[in-house]
């Protein structure tokens, strides 16, 4: 940082700072500091020996306000500094290019955190699962609808989905390598994913048939996109981005207004099991329109704050396949 | 090189911009940036605003100032409606749309407010304090050591947080949220198939709302922290560093209780399809996650 000061340029950038405003020499070096986000931060020692030199020059003046000196720029000072504009530019681009350095550098710095961050969460809630799991455990009838040993069990099953192994750090290892790279998602997951999330909201049967309808058909051509998206994401040609663009604008509004209503039914609202039969998750062939019309026929009012009785996704009893099966 | 301002009364000045460049300029009130490829890097100064724009390819930009606002755009993008006027059917007006890029380096005033829009384009802002309002399809975005409002919403771009302070809203297709260290009076963040992480401490009264569908959510918050929680997943395991009850249905998985006793406590609720949600807590005598690399540069 500090060779952008070289060559008489600290005392140009001091001229510069004086023509913006008269400054007295303290403001000038907080005003560097904040500059360079404290990477250069000159003393006093460096910078009112200068003011002095610039003032024998008389490039600039003094006064006294309140026992300090504010130095403004003299008309000398003013040419001066138009003769060297050229410089005074070169100048500006250096200290730009550093505004991009250290945008680099925090990048860099928060990722860092981020991912150390990263580890210690996905070691903790590892931890966290197992302690849940042995208090489940030692709580014994806590939980009467679900036995110990198939209660833990379940627990794991469900997260990590039927092709997954039951080792709950599988869901952690699994979702920081897709969440890590971004865009290489996996086709079939994705896909699976998807397909999840509709049977979910599906099964819940909880909100009018139009909004069940626009979520279907969102979320339908959504996992196409995306399904594209992924495709094309390795070599973002002109129509990928086009696309990226567009199906942003379009997933935050359709996002903004669907997860507000995300969510189980009220208690005692009914919900049907014909939604539930037909939630079969599977990915290749699941018909979208048979379940949402299913659901819409006997939708109930919705009420996104409160949880379902009981909500029949299944076809099956509590057992490791909570989600049935692929 | 750009081209001279050309002044249209008092306060307006445009710049048409295809070589790099740099500007300095006084009484900048706000900021919005719609690019995009390529970088926006955005800085905090107390002295007049300086931006940059170089790596140009394809289009030059377009930098205006009007009333105080510092708009860094495309000639044919400058209007409202940035998204909405790049739909297919409209597209051919536009063509290379996408192969445009350009680094823009700027140093505002803490408490600008910024808007800024990319395709593809990474953002890094640091040390703001106003409004921030980040929108981005596939572009990374990092923010330290900002506070204020924080809006980013993107389509598959991540966003990683450093240091928040005040309310953070995150909405995404398919990116992920990291938040590490900070307090933060409202985080609400909505993802399908990102993960969402937050270490932060939770302000009394505070909010906090995070909602995915295949994505996990791990929360960790201080020991001390005294909150409602409500933690609901379809198909998702759900467990917590502290004493919640718990109920299990067939298709629905509950957390709830009390956290602590404080009179103002927060409100926390999470809710996942598929993903893995963690509670999670920060014992008194352990750091917050900030790093190692704090300057390092």
């Amino acid at each position: 940082m500090s060779t952008i000061f070289g060559h008489g340029r600290l005392r140009l950038y001091l001229l510069k700072l004086l023509e913006e405003n008269p400054r007295h020499g303290y403001e000038i070096i907080s005003l560097l500091r904040d500059r360079f986000l404290g990477v250069y931060s000159p003393s006093p020692g460096t910078i009112y020996p200068r003011l002095a030199r610039l003032e024998e020059e008389g490039l600039v003046t003094h006064e006294e306000v309140d026992g300090r000196k504010v130095y403004r720029l003299t008309e000398a000072g003013r040419a001066e500094l138009n003769r060297r504009s050229a410089d005074l530019d070169d100048l500006e681009r250096d200290l730009t290019d550093s505004v991009r350095d250290i945008a680099r550098a925090v990048q860099r710095d928060v990722r860092d955190t981020i991912g150390t961050l990263r580890e210690e969460l996905k070691s903790v809630a590892g931890d966290a699962r197992r302690q849940e799991r042995d208090r489940t455990r030692d709580a014994g009838t806590h939980d009467p609808h679900r036995p110990q040993e198939a209660g833990a069990g379940a627990d794991r099953g469900a997260a990590t989905g039927p092709d997954s192994g039951d080792d709950a750090e599988d869901v952690w290892s699994r979702a920081s390598r897709e969440g890590n790279d971004g865009s290489a998602h996996d086709d079939t997951w994705w896909h699976r994913e998807w397909e999840r999330l509709r049977h979910s909201f599906v099964s819940w049967g909880n909100t009018d048939s139009q909004q069940v309808r626009d979520l279907e058909r969102t979320l339908r051509e959504f996992t196409n996109q995306i399904r594209e998206a992924v495709r094309d994401a390795g070599q973002l040609s002109g129509t990928a981005t086009t696309n990226l663009r567009q199906m942003l604008d379009e997933t935050i509004a359709v996002l903004r207004r669907d997860l507000a209503h995300w969510g189980p039914t009220s208690p005692g609202t009914s919900t049907d099991a014909r939604a539930g039969t037909d939630s079969e998750p599977d990915p290749g062939s699941a018909d979208a329109g048979d379940a949402t019309s299913t659901a819409a026929d006997t939708a109930a009012t919705p009420d996104p704050q409160d949880p379902p009785a009981e909500a029949k996704e299944d076809g099956h009893g509590r057992s490791d396949s909570a989600q049935p099966g692929t | 090189m750009s081209q001279e301002p050309e002044t249209e009364g008092i306060v307006m000045a445009r710049w048409t911009i295809d070589q790099p460049t740099v500007r300095t300029l006084d009484g900048i009130v706000a900021l919005r940036v719609r690019i995009v490829g390529g970088h926006v890097n955005i800085l905090p100064t107390d002295d007049p605003v300086t931006f940059e724009v170089s790596d140009i390819v394809g289009e030059p930009i377009l930098a205006t100032q009007e009333a105080g606002i510092l708009t860094i755009t495309y000639e044919d993008l400058t209007r409202d409606g940035f998204m909405e006027r790049l739909r297919p059917s409209r597209l051919s007006g536009y063509r290379h749309v996408s192969q445009r890029r350009a680094t823009v380096n700027l140093r505002i005033p803490k408490d600008c407010p910024v808007e800024v829009t990319t395709a593809s384009a990474s953002v890094v802002a640091a040390g703001l304090s106003g409004k921030t309002t980040l929108r981005s399809a596939s572009g990374d975005l990092t923010l330290d050591d900002v506070g204020g409002e924080i809006e980013v919403s993107t389509f598959s771009g991540a966003l990683d947080v450093r240091d928040v302070t005040g309310s953070l809203h995150f909405t995404s297709a398919n990116g992920g949220l990291a938040v590490a260290g900070g307090q933060l009076s409202d985080l609400s963040a909505k993802t399908g198939a990102g993960q969402l992480l937050a270490d932060v401490d939770v302000s009394g009264a505070g909010r906090v709302r995070l909602a995915t569908v295949s994505g996990d959510v791990a929360l960790r918050i201080p020991a001390e922290t005294s909150a409602s929680v409500e933690l609901r997943s379809a198909t998702g395991t759900l467990d917590s560093a502290f004493g919640l009850d718990r109920q299990d249905q067939r298709g629905l998985s509950k957390l709830r209780g009390k956290v602590g006793n404080g009179i103002d406590p927060a409100h926390i609720t999470g809710t996942t399809v598929s993903g893995a949600l963690s509670l999670l807590r920060r014992d008194p005598e352990a750091p917050a996650a900030i790093p190692e690399g704090r300057n390092g540069q």
